[in-house]
């Protein structure tokens, strides 16, 4: 798996340097023309990627909805004719690559909303350098992606900053001195997860007492538990996914581990996967959004009514990311790049999800929901 | 809690994954004593068992012990079927193109079951509500006790079916010898469907005490017990069924006493490590026969 994304990424970066290598004389009178041609107009457009079809298609799809929703209610709300073009990559980066360049020289696109997967994201972003197109991926969650380059922006937060940030509220707000953890040690989003929360745990004057991992396909717990019941943590972390959530969070009680299991955004669907919800009652975990926000849920069912699918947090954060970049677009008040970026870097954005401003990095800073399961229901915490 | 209590929960832990491992065990042990065939298709039937199980109770709303009685039914049925349509044609052909068949069917019916229903998990309904079993500070949940009791039953059961009943006697004789057998008037062909109907339905109850441990169903859920099982019946020695409960246990308190005092992210290297030695030092397993080969 990594081995072909790095060949894919290594192809990628060949093809966009041959596609520089021949295109670059005739290129420069294209976007002169194209550049005067908006300033006195209003073509601005949209691009974005994804993939439409095969395994990843759940994601793309909602993403591409996000993007398309977006720029209809901002057209609507602004009177204004913002195109939106797209392009399948079939999750795969060589394909993003030519989706890229389609979109930069035929389309002539004013700002780019993808990729939706990490891979392909990464791919475009490095392939982007020599245009310096303003891209801005809503769910690439790999830290690398925006490290290609100053143009190459993020609209959800990285795992690290996720980790870190329930590390820190489990100390502060929940009072967490000493933390147990039960972590999957074949995943590398588990993985991750349980690294940098047990450094910022560490690091605010936490102890991990244990720390249990089991693997891909395990069902039995009981086990780890025990050890995790002997070691009579505050917090019990669990960084998976809804599937081994459920079946930890039961076994957990069955076994009277009274500590609070807090984890990261896996979690979220595993009310869908429990016979009894009060087997989860009580676990508190961070995603995206809180699900009783009604300005979300104002949009989710909108976006049901439009696209026939219930919305997911993919869609939702396409949603915000398209929004804030229009606004960006807003404030620079011309199509120019350097001038877009300019304004992203500098963005207070408030949206659905609320605020966002970007880091050097281009990673956002914005706030985490804490979402706890309540009388079987996901609720925010604290409120 | 003390060190010793510590200690008495983790071999209660050990003891619960056992059971199951020792019930899946049976229904590989079973197939392999008497059609020499390593039925690796065997961990999805048991998938199968969950799935029509929890449509029973949650679609057609039927009591538990009916519910029970047609998931047992029906997997017998699928494994008769199975048996006829991939394995018999194969009868008379290598040991490996039958693995390679067994291996296939698996594969269909994993994909067949992803494509009705999704790889979506569902949650599977409780079917076992007693009250948990207390000894002393240490309680056991009712499922777990449960399949505990059951697979000690059910071994018995079979050790004695196969041992004391006119079919069994087939059973055995075709395992010994099946051309023999033929010559001496048993049917074949009906002792072996035989066979894996009574494996499949093993199966199937496996299946739905496996979901009330952990209740949980999609359609990957029978490969890595099955292929635990299968190292439970190697370990305690193929073919024999009091091999295979032993073996079951023996794996299942070995897995939890790893994880439990070296490291629970090794243990299952360990497991593995332990069944490669145990092939090294006794290929027949903790109670197999060893069969001398007729020259």
């Amino acid at each position: 798996m990594k081995l072909s994304n790095i060949l894919k990424g290594g192809l990628a970066v060949l093809l966009a340097a041959s596609m520089v290598g021949c295109t670059g004389t005739s290129d420069t009178s294209t976007t002169k023309t194209d550049a005067t041609a908006s300033s006195d107009g209003s073509t601005i457009a949209i691009g974005s990627f994804g993939p439409l079809e095969g395994d990843y298609s759940v994601y793309g799809i909602a993403v591409n909805n996000g993007v398309d929703m977006a720029i209809k209610d901002y057209n609507e709300a602004n009177g204004t004719d913002v195109k939106f073009v797209s392009y399948d990559t079939k999750g795969d980066a060589t394909e993003a690559v030519n989706a890229f360049n389609k979109l930069v020289d035929e389309d002539k696109v004013t700002a780019i909303v993808g990729g939706t997967l990490s891979g392909e994201s990464t791919a475009v972003g490095t392939a982007s350098q020599a245009s310096g197109i303003p891209i801005i991926t809503p769910s690439g969650t790999a830290k690398d992606i925006t490290l290609t380059g100053p143009n190459v922006f993020r609209g959800c937060y990285t795992d690290p900053y996720q980790a870190q940030t329930i590390a820190t509220f489990a100390y502060d707000e929940l009072g967490a001195t000493t933390a147990a953890i039960l972590y999957n040690t074949s995943d590398d989003y588990s993985k991750g997860l349980m690294e940098n929360f047990k450094a910022t745990f560490e690091e605010k004057g936490g102890t991990v007492v244990t720390t249990e991992g089991y693997a891909t396909g395990d069902v039995d717990f009981n086990t780890q538990l025990t050890k995790i019941a002997a070691a009579d943590a505050d917090v019990l972390f669990v960084p998976n996914y809804y599937k081994d959530d459920a079946l930890i969070a039961k076994q957990a009680k069955a076994l009277g581990i009274d500590s609070t299991i807090i984890g990261g955004d896996g979690w979220d669907g595993v009310l869908a996967v429990v016979e009894d919800p009060a087997d989860i009652e009580g676990v508190i975990f961070v995603n995206h959004y809180s699900p009783d926000d009604e300005v979300v849920s104002e949009l989710t069912t909108r976006y049901k009514d439009t696209y026939g699918v219930d919305a997911n947090a993919f869609a939702v954060l396409a949603y915000d990311t398209t929004m804030c970049l229009l606004q960006a677009i807003e404030e620079a008040g011309s199509t120019d790049s350097a001038a877009i970026i300019e304004k992203l870097s500098g963005i207070s954005f408030d949206g659905v999800l609320g605020h966002m401003e970007f880091d050097e990095n281009g990673d956002p800073i914005k706030d985490l929901s804490y979402i706890t399961i309540k009388d079987g229901q996901y609720v925010t915490y604290g409120k | 809690m003390s060190g010793f209590s510590q200690f008495l929960m983790q071999l209660v832990n050990g003891v619960n994954a056992g059971s199951i491992y020792a019930l899946i065990a049976l229904g590989y042990t079973m197939v392999y004593g008497i059609a020499k065939l390593i039925n690796f298709a065997h961990g999805d039937i048991i998938m199968v068992g969950a799935y029509i199980c929890l449509f029973a109770i949650g679609t057609f709303n039927l009591p538990v012990w009916l519910a029970v009685i047609v998931s047992i039914v029906l997997c017998a049925l699928l494994g008769i079927v199975v048996e006829k349509i991939a394995y018999k044609p194969l009868r008379s052909a290598s040991r490996i193109s039958l693995l390679i068949t067994a291996i296939g069917v698996s594969y269909l019916l994993q994909s067949l079951f992803q494509l009705l229903f999704t790889a979506n998990p569902r949650p599977f309904p409780t079917i076992i509500s007693l009250p948990p079993l207390m000894l002393g500070s240490i309680s056991i949940s009712a499922p777990y006790y449960i399949t505990f009791i059951v697979s000690v039953i059910l071994m018995t059961v079979l050790h004695l079916f196969v041992q004391k009943t006119k079919i069994g006697k087939a059973m055995r004789a075709v395992s010994e010898d099946s051309q023999a057998a033929q010559l001496m008037g048993i049917n074949i062909d009906k002792t072996i469907s035989i066979t894996f109907a009574l494996g499949s339905a093993l199966a199937a109850v496996a299946g739905i005490l496996y979901c009330s441990s952990y209740p949980m169903v999609n359609p990957y859920l029978g490969s890595l017990p099955g292929i635990k099982a299968f190292i439970a019946a190697v370990l305690g020695g193929i073919g024999s069924i009091p091999g295979a409960v032993l073996g079951g246990f023996i794996l299942g308190i070995i897995e939890a006493l790893t994880k439990a005092y070296i490291s629970s992210q090794l243990s299952d290297a360990i497991v593995f490590t332990v069944l490669i030695i145990m092939l090294v030092f006794k290929p027949s397993g903790i109670l197999g026969k060893n069969v001398k080969e007729k020259v």
